[in-house]
């Protein structure tokens, strides 16, 4: 009840505030307010679906994940683009109905032949992204999709494949060391990243290398040789990283951040990451008002720049709750086990690629990492991540359908052993 | 005192009501799977310790997939009481299950199998396991 009230009162002040501070146009206007109605039309089907109290943890993310959203209409707004933000609302409840009843009802996670299909597409759609035009010189969409998500969902697919089934040898004749499916999945994950380079997608890079360390954390029993095929993956990331000139700029900058105004070659391309240290003493914990961020980052200040406008135009307090709100996704994720192999991987997954944009958006947004150019999950604009984060969350919410109907639910009694 | 002032405090107050309120009532939920394998370890014989006294038993119910059984911390199912190291790698699956000896002995129906045994062995019926004192039983479940 307090969860509702709270919402129901936050998001309606939210509205006014933003409206009243930052006045648009009355198409503009009309958008925000059919983003609230819809958010608000969510929330009331969820309070009745959800109101039993065995249904609170399923009712929290979705609360949690309304109030990103929120705050994503509200940037939108600011940055005239919420008629986009309604739009795609629409088709992210959609891919969630969707999503959610796909895992509820079937066992696609658990197909080798799905994952067979999607290490082939995952290639596929980098090579066809390569033959795309260029956005700020990296190759980030095929056939209008961002790569970002599409490769990242087929990865984690992928890994099926690798995961299940028996392995035909191991090197050197011992168990422990590294089976053929290994190895085939270290040359897998090299051939990606040598595509994702050449793509001059730095995100995606740190992802795939992160999912592929799990992995390998995972599936490989011996410690020296777990370390150093995890040294290896990272390795090769890294190399990648800085043999590409468009992610090298940027670790330049990181690295010496007056470079961003007084290098030549990297003015105009980096420096956004010094806007918030500029600014941020005229912010002040209760902001400049809605609407005032300065037009440094007009395509990309409810997308890239999301928290810059947070923390800019709302305040700081606004700024840490908002992040706060993401943490909070993430430690929701984290509180589901649900002892099935490949149930596990994809919330271990999913927990690392919303924690790592989470963390490279701070990052990038605050001057405490490279530019990384990445979304705010679910309050920045951007429906092809977006629907990333929202399937992860309906892929959770289904795994706690199919454990409660397993009707096995019960504290966990760890696997250790006394 | 102006509108958006007002509506400013009410909106971070409130979202900071639902955070503290999301984050104090969130709860750790374990789903269980029907395993196809069930583990059983008993301790054979008195411990030195006082607080060990009686025997130890406790059963698992594992899914397919891999684990590493062992004395160390970082094992899957860690194992109390060992003198020495021991680590086990166990591949499970629904036909069978694969035993590999990382670290240690291990003896199966008189057998001993040791570190350096590259040869995985298959278990496909209920079988007895001992590890340095330790009895530990793998039944197949019955799904």
């Amino acid at each position: 009840m307090l969860e509702k009230l709270v919402y129901f009162i936050s998001s309606f002040s939210l509205f006014f505030w933003t409206i009243f501070s930052n006045k648009k146009t009355l198409e503009e206007s009309i958008a925000y307010l059919n983003a609230i109605t819809i958010l608000l039309a969510v929330e009331f089907v969820v309070s009745i679906i959800c109101e039993e109290k065995k249904n609170q943890k399923k009712r929290q993310v979705i609360y949690i994940m309304l109030f990103l959203l929120n705050v994503g209409a509200a940037v939108s707004y600011c940055a005239s683009n919420c008629k986009v933000f309604a739009n795609d609302l629409i088709y992210l409840i959609l891919t969630f109905v969707g999503v959610y009843l796909l895992t509820c009802y079937t066992d696609w996670y658990q197909s080798k032949n799905l994952g067979f299909i999607a290490m082939l597409a995952a290639p596929l759609a980098l090579i066809g992204a390569l033959f795309g035009e260029p956005v700020n010189g990296a190759h980030i969409k095929v056939f209008g999709i961002l790569i970002l998500p599409l490769v990242v969902l087929l990865y984690q697919t992928a890994i099926c494949w690798f995961l299940k089934g028996r392995s035909r040898g191991y090197l050197g004749g011992k168990v422990g060391s590294l089976s053929s499916k290994n190895i085939g999945f270290l040359c897998y994950t090299m051939f990606l990243f040598l595509l994702i380079a050449m793509c001059n997608e730095f995100n995606l890079l740190i992802l795939i290398a992160l999912l592929g360390t799990a992995f390998f954390w995972y599936k490989i029993p011996d410690l020296k040789i777990r370390m150093a095929y995890i040294g290896l993956c990272l390795g090769t990331a890294f190399w990648a990283c800085k043999s590409v000139s468009h992610i090298r700029a940027r670790l330049e900058v990181w690295l010496d951040l007056s470079k961003a105004v007084t290098d030549e070659n990297l003015v105009g391309k980096t420096e956004s990451i010094t806007y918030f240290l500029k600014n941020i003493q005229r912010s002040g914990w209760w902001g400049i008002g809605p609407g005032s961020l300065s037009v440094i980052f007009k395509t990309t200040c409810d997308t890239d720049h999301a928290l810059t406008r947070v923390f800019y135009d709302y305040g700081i307090l606004m700024g840490i709750l908002v992040v706060a709100a993401a943490v909070l996704l993430i430690k929701w994720m984290t509180t589901i086990r649900t002892l099935d192999t490949m149930e596990e991987f994809w919330t271990l997954g999913s927990i690392i690629v919303t924690g790592t944009i989470l963390l490279l958006h701070i990052g990038s947004n605050t001057g405490g990492f490279i530019s990384a150019g990445v979304s705010l999950p679910l309050a920045s604009r951007g429906l092809c991540l977006n629907a990333m984060f929202v399937s992860y969350i309906a892929v959770e919410l289904g795994f706690i359908e199919k454990g409660e109907k397993r009707n096995v639910q019960k504290k966990r009694k760890t696997s250790r052993i006394y | 005192m102006e509108i958006t002032s007002i509506l400013e405090t009410i909106t971070v107050i409130g979202f900071l009501i639902f955070v503290w309120y999301e984050s104090m009532t969130m709860q750790k939920i374990v789903y269980k799977v029907p395993g196809v394998w069930s583990l059983s370890i008993k301790r054979i014989g008195r411990k030195k310790q006082f607080w060990l006294r009686r025997d130890m038993a406790s059963e698992l119910s594992l899914q397919p997939g891999i684990y590493r059984v062992g004395t160390g911390r970082l094992n899957d199912i860690r194992v109390y009481g060992c003198k020495s190291e021991v680590n086990l790698y166990l591949d499970i699956n629904e036909q069978e299950l694969l035993l590999t000896v990382l670290k240690g002995e291990v003896e199966i129906g008189g057998i001993v199998l040791n570190a350096d045994a590259s040869i995985q062995k298959h278990i496909s019926k209920d079988t007895t396991i001992f590890i340095d004192g330790m009895r530990i039983d793998l039944k197949k479940e019955k799904i």
